[in-house]
């Protein structure tokens, strides 16, 4: 997956542990446009489970997940 | 859409962080969820309640770094939480009515997110038609 997708919102919840990078990136979905890039940043071990498992039963698409220095970061299209 | 019941009756920080933390997760994997607060987990529910006490722990390490977290705004607050999936999902969170009768409170009194005050047979109703009860 390429490194250089456009998002259209960057969430920066490093400094938040579970839930709180789902909970965010989740909120913002909900509140967002279709068809929008939202991309999380997160430290939380668990959400290399947690947010692309949401992601597939909330059925929006998991544009990517890359590994950065110490963190991690999603970038998800909202679909509907 | 299956339901998940939780009952909790400990006003402790701990226990009230971890209900919503169970709650979150159930509820962003798209279950229905209850949550009945009985005893002192009601009155943590008062919108005036007193100053929250810091999570004790019986390893005092435990409990620093989690009160650490908290201060440093890492955590997201049980309230907070509580609040944030009533919108994202199908949340119910009901007080139990013996303690609101005892403390003397009316709905109004409680947290805007707390939809209803209930007795213990809309419980006992409530767990027998649910998929899973957690008592926390």
């Amino acid at each position: 997956m390429s490194q250089e997708i456009k998002a259209d919102k960057v969430i920066d919840a490093r400094g938040s542990f579970c839930p709180g990078p789902l909970m965010e990136l989740i909120k913002n979905i909900k509140r967002g446009e279709v068809g929008k890039i939202y991309e999380v940043w997160s430290k939380d071990a668990g959400s290399i489970r947690d947010i692309p498992k949401w992601v597939a039963k909330a059925k929006h698409e998991m544009v990517g997940i890359f590994e950065e220095d110490g963190y991690t970061r999603f970038a998800v299209k909202k679909m509907r | 859409m299956a339901k998940l019941v939780l009952v909790c009756d400990s006003g402790a920080t701990d226990k009230l962080q971890t209900v919503a933390l169970v709650a979150s997760g159930a509820v962003t994997s798209d279950y229905e969820v209850l949550i009945f607060f009985m005893h002192d987990a009601v009155y943590a529910l008062k919108k005036d309640a007193p100053a929250e006490p810091d999570v004790t722990s019986v390893f005092p390490e435990v409990s620093n770094k989690i009160n650490q977290a908290r201060q440093e705004g890492k955590l997201v607050h049980w309230k907070e939480l509580l609040e944030d999936l009533k919108d994202l999902g199908e949340l119910q969170i009901i007080a139990c009515v013996q303690i609101t009768e005892i403390l003397g409170l009316e709905k109004d009194d409680l947290l805007p997110f707390v939809d209803d005050i209930a007795g213990v047979n809309t419980l006992a109703e409530e767990a027998m038609n649910a998929d899973q009860v957690i008592s926390i």
